[in-house]
């Protein structure tokens, strides 16, 4: 029964199995047999799209590239129509837009394009039938109509000549209209091979020229007139008939006629009557007919009692001009302009005669101040020659004398010995600085000194000033003012020292008690530098000789002095073209000033190092001394020996002993720059190097103080010393190299 | 929310929820540089009249295609309740539309016609950009149409060359109305076909992430005309198509179907024909072509984030510097990302390798109507 069952539910469930395999068999069948269907169902579609998309697409891809290419084709020709047709439309509208006529023919010569304004010219083609009427046919209808001048005059030749010129087509003509138009035709040829012609309407151009002309006429007129009547000359013009047609101002002036001209000479009979029985004209001729001449003719004749000049012209056609010229006063003026020449040539001639004896007397003179000139300049020149050369030679032995009191003042010596040689001393410096001095104003004179114009920090200088003077001024019992300016000056900086430094030392020399002040005071583009003491004063009468030379006042002859320094400030700055001056009450003090234009402050230089001077012992190191003065190698022997050091002498590098000394080894040379025939120190100093064969330190010693020398010196790169040399100088610069050497 | 280089794509998304002031949005990132063409794809959320009016009065002066979706693609990845907006530049693209309505009585003959004139007038206008062109076709269709198949066919057939993707359009998970953006109006039953071109280079692709099962299963009875399956294996279609998914007893959802999608074998391949929903008499609404005998499984899933990581580097490989990538992303890839917790690192993907677009009832490519792809137009730089 279970089993029955068991086997009934199994029948069952086959049985439901078999349906469902049926159903989807059948599903399958047909799903089968309806893919190959034409018209496909929707799913058919996607798997077509899927499977075979590749298959169609290679079938179709080359008709749809075909399609795709023949569509653009016709897009673009779609395109090229709308342009086209664009272009068509923009061509008619702008024809249409113009005010004149426009016609194009073609090269058949058939109307192709026209425009409203072509049409209001021709009515009569707008309203005929014709699609596109030949010109020839436009021509006829227009003659027809008459539209023309020309065409109703003669119809037939007027077409035939019209359409002529439209033949040719080559430019503008002008036809006048029945209905009193003017209108200008400019035909051209197209390019391929129509006309096209412009109507333009020109009658107001046409009217408007008449006018035109007509006003032109009248103002020309007018300004002739106008010309005439600014005349000073009388004017008249006759035509063939003999009437007056024109005439001015002045000819009424110069005839008498009054107001009533038209009646007295409207006619050239009347003027000739006028003239000759009322003015008595000498001369008929001058104002008769000339019917022949045509040529200009003038005489001189009398008219009225007064002279004048008439002209008479013939004048196409068959006219006459007349002018009166009224000359008397002319004339009148000519004589006496003759006669003031003629007195004016004779004075000339007088003044001539006056002043070549002037010229003669003036040339003497000038050559006799020439001739003085030339001799004060020699003098002067000799001056200045004679005192550097004295200068010079003074300054060699002096050097000697001064090396040897230097030597003596370092022994030991007996108390009213050293007073001596400390006296002696003194005395050496006084002469110094009197040759100094002097040779300063020799250099200045023979312009020997060329300024240097910078700006210049006062302050600088005064600072200098301050170091050096106030020792001096301490030791007189006086105050001294230097007090800082803040302000900058265009000047040379040891012209303008030199002058301050004068100054002072005057101001300090000759003040017994009380102060010497400096003071600086802007004043517009310049600086008023001032030394004021409160010394004697100078009397006004003594003012201009202290500037000059060995001038000293009597009232200070006891105190020392040479007289040369106010001389030296002058010449400075007469060379530096400052102004200078001075200022004193007797009694109260005085006051020298200079004016230094005023400068712009510069950037303060970097303050150079102030080099240490080195105390304690000298090296004894071996030193030679070149100089072909016997007396001054004697001098300055005796001195370095004095401050420990071995020397040796001699008088040039070719000197044995020089050599021999080079070759025991040298610290340092000290050679005079002028030696015997033309020999000189610092070739010297080479030549001793290059025995060495090193550079030996050197110091180069001269009296001569040219700029010349200075700079060949300094090129060659040694320590300079002037003669006469100051041993305290000497030693410092000694101590200086050989320290720098030891180093 | 807008990517304002110059030259680049114009791609604003928009959250506000008043149409107009989403569109004022997009308007204030086009910032005025000139626009050759437009594609909008919006929630089925928005008023659509509304939206519309906004387009046309804020939006001019190029043609602007669209369609309501399923979801947005947006720069967070998946998006919902948005707008988005990706502009062509006219300095490099040229974009030319026709529009096709009344799709029940659509005819394939009058459409290749269409289509040709298209394609030339698209030639002709891009000819302006350069010699050496890329074209690709865009296509939207209302996603309840049922006529995706044959338009899809007809419009490819006739571009030739040009290959085409879209979407079908979606409205939410309702199934209700669907709109086609064209003209700044909605249209029901239409679909539109937008000729991309540029000398950029431009790229088209379509994936899934589905292998098909060992089972088979066989349609025995359906309705073909409106895509609904009754019978499977002789059996009702709803009892069958769970038995085989391997889960008699769960709830049928779009979340079932998206993990379960029915596959089919055509041209050496599978294919997902997705279901769009279970029926009270036991049936299957598919959201493809069906018919009666075809032969289906039930397909599982493979790595997807490895597939589309892949997908992508061949895309960069393809196309070089990528710009945008305008996706047509199947509804139920995001169902299915959802039922697999995958939403955040899908978003995540999708914002890195810059896509946008939105979620269909469908994707086109080349000539198919596909089901629960990845598709869509890669535009290089």
């Amino acid at each position: 029964m279970a089993t029955r069952l068991q086997d009934s539910d199994e029948v069952a469930r086959l049985e439901e199995r078999v349906r469902r395999l049926e159903k989807i068999n059948a599903a399958l069948i047909d799903r089968v047999e309806r893919s190959s269907d034409l018209h496909g169902t929707a799913f058919s579609m996607f798997e077509t799209a899927i499977s075979l998309e590749a298959v169609v697409r290679s079938r179709t891809a080359e008709l749809e590239e075909t399609l795709a290419r023949l569509n653009a084709a016709n897009a673009d020709l779609a395109a090229a129509h709308r342009d086209a047709d664009a272009a068509r439309a923009r061509l008619r509208d702008a024809i249409e837009s113009l005010t004149d006529g426009f016609a194009l023919f073609d090269a058949e010569d058939r109307l192709v394009m026209c425009n409203k304004a072509y049409f209001g010219f021709w009515p009569e083609i707008e309203e005929h039938d014709s699609e596109a009427p030949r010109f020839s046919e436009v021509a006829e209808i227009v003659a027809r109509a008459g539209r023309t001048m020309g065409s109703r005059v003669a119809p037939h030749r007027w077409v035939a000549e019209r359409v002529a010129q439209h033949a040719i087509a080559d430019g503008a003509h002008v036809q006048a209209l029945s209905d009193g138009r003017w209108i200008q035709i400019s035909e051209l040829r197209t390019s391929e091979g129509g006309t096209v012609g412009i109507y333009t309407d020109i009658t107001e151009v046409k009217a408007e020229d008449a006018r035109e002309r007509a006003r032109e006429l009248a103002e020309r007129n007018l300004a002739l007139q106008a010309t005439l009547d600014t005349l000073s000359e009388g004017v008249c013009l006759y035509d063939s008939q003999r009437r007056l047609l024109a005439h001015n101002g002045g000819l009424e002036d110069l005839l008498g006629l009054g107001g009533d001209t038209g009646q007295v000479i409207g006619h050239h009979d009347g003027l000739a009557a006028h003239c000759r029985d009322v003015l008595g004209l000498d001369d008929a001729d001058a104002v008769a007919w000339r019917e022949d001449g045509d040529a200009r003719s003038q005489s001189e004749c009398l008219l009225g009692g007064r002279r004048f000049v008439i002209r008479s012209t013939p004048i196409a056609p068959d006219g006459m001009a007349f002018s009166f010229d009224d000359v008397t006063d002319r004339i009148a003026y000519q004589e006496s302009l003759r006669e003031t020449a003629e007195t004016l040539e004779r004075r000339v001639a007088e003044r001539t005669v006056e002043l070549e004896v002037e010229v003669a007397e003036r040339r003497a003179v000038e050559i006799e101040l020439i001739a003085a000139k030339t001799a004060a300049e020699l003098a002067n020149r000799s001056k200045t020659s004679f005192l550097a050369a004295a200068s010079h030679d003074l300054l060699q032995p002096l050097n000697a004398a001064r090396l040897f009191v230097g030597a003596l003042a370092e022994r030991r010596l007996a108390t009213p010995t050293r007073a001596l040689v400390d006296q002696t001393g003194v005395a050496l410096d006084s002469v110094e600085d009197l040759l100094e001095a002097l040779f300063e104003i020799s250099r200045l004179d023979a312009g020997a000194i060329q300024p240097e114009l910078a700006a210049i920090d006062l302050d600088q200088v005064v600072a200098a000033l301050r170091i050096e003077f106030a020792p001096l001024a301490r030791n007189q019992g006086l105050t001294l003012e230097i007090p800082e300016t803040g302000l900058w000056v265009e000047s040379d900086v040891r012209l303008l020292r030199r002058v301050l430094q004068n100054f002072l030392s005057n101001a300090i020399r000759y003040t017994a008690d009380g102060s010497v002040t400096i003071r600086a005071e802007p004043d517009g583009d310049m600086v008023r530098l001032a030394v004021r003491d409160t010394g004697p004063g100078i009397a006004r009468s003594d003012r201009e000789l202290i500037f000059e030379e060995f001038r000293r006042l009597g009232a200070i002859r006891g105190i020392p002095g040479k007289g040369l320094g106010l001389a030296i400030v002058k010449r400075a700055c007469a060379m530096l073209g400052h102004e200078f001056g001075l200022e004193s009450e007797l009694g109260e003090g005085s006051t020298f000033f200079i004016r230094v234009p005023r400068a712009q402050p510069q950037a303060r230089s970097a303050r150079i190092a102030q080099q240490r001077t080195r105390s304690g012992p000298d090296a004894a190191g071996p030193i030679l001394i070149i100089d072909n003065d016997q007396a001054i190698l004697e001098g300055m022997e005796a001195l370095l020996r004095n401050w420990g050091y071995q020397v040796t002498i001699a008088a040039g590098a070719d000197d044995p002993m020089a050599q021999a000394a080079v070759d025991r080894g040298v610290d340092l040379i000290i050679a005079d720059y002028h030696l015997e025939d033309d020999a000189r120190g610092d070739a010297a100093i080479a030549t001793l190097r290059r025995r060495a064969r090193r550079d030996i330190p050197a110091i180069v010693v001269t009296a001569d103080r040219s700029e010349e020398v200075k700079g060949l010196i300094a090129e060659a790169g040694f320590p300079l010393l002037n003669k006469p040399v100051k041993p305290a100088q000497l030693r410092a610069l000694l101590r200086t190299i050989i320290a720098d050497r030891g180093a | 929310m807008a990517s304002a280089v110059a030259d680049r794509l114009v791609v604003v998304a928009s959250h506000r929820a008043d149409p107009a002031e989403a569109v004022a949005e997009v308007a204030a990132g086009i910032a005025g540089r000139a626009i050759a063409g437009g594609l909008l794809f919006c929630s089925h959320r928005f008023e659509r009249e509304a939206l519309a009016l906004a387009l046309r009065e804020q939006l001019g002066g190029f043609p602007l295609i669209g369609c309501t979706s399923a979801g947005e693609l947006t720069e967070r990845g998946y998006d919902e309740d948005s707008l988005v907006f990706i502009g062509f530049p006219a300095d490099a693209f040229r974009m030319t539309v026709h529009c096709f309505d009344e799709l029940d009585h659509f005819d394939p003959e009058e459409g290749r016609r269409a289509i040709r004139q298209l394609a030339s007038s698209a030639a002709h206008s891009a000819r302006e950009l350069g010699d050496r062109l890329s074209h690709a076709a865009l296509f939207l269709v209302d996603g309840l149409s049922h006529r995706e198949e044959l338009l899809t066919m007809t419009v490819q057939e006739a571009l030739g060359d040009t290959v085409m993707v879209g979407g079908s359009s979606g409205d939410g998970m309702n199934f209700r109305e669907t709109g086609v953006l064209v003209d700044g109006h909605f249209h029901r039953d239409a679909a539109v076909v937008a000729i991309l071109s540029s000398a950029r280079p431009m790229h088209v692709f379509s994936a899934n992430h589905y292998r098909a099962g060992s089972e088979k299963m066989v349609v025995t009875a359906s309705d073909p005309e409106n895509r609904v399956v009754h019978e499977i294996n002789a059996l009702p279609a709803v009892d069958e198509y769970r038995r085989i998914a391997g889960r008699p007893g769960d709830a049928l959802g779009a979340a079932f179907f998206a993990a379960h999608p029915p596959m089919v074998r055509a041209g050496g391949g599978d294919h997902v024909r997705s279901i769009q929903q279970a029926n009270p008499d036991g049936s299957l609404t598919f959201y493809c072509a069906i018919d009666n005998g075809i032969v289906l499984t039930v397909g599982e899933p493979v790595d997807r984030l490895e597939g589309m990581r892949r997908l992508f580097d061949e895309i960069d490989q393809a196309v070089g510097r990528i710009d945008h990538i305008i996706g047509f992303d199947c509804v139920l890839n995001r169902i299915d990302a959802e039922n697999r917790q995958l939403t955040g690192e899908v978003s995540r993907l999708y914002a890195a390798r810059r896509v946008f677009g939105f979620n269909t009832y469908g994707e086109q490519y080349r000539a198919a109507h596909l089901n629960q792809t990845l598709s869509g137009l890669a535009i290089g730089r």
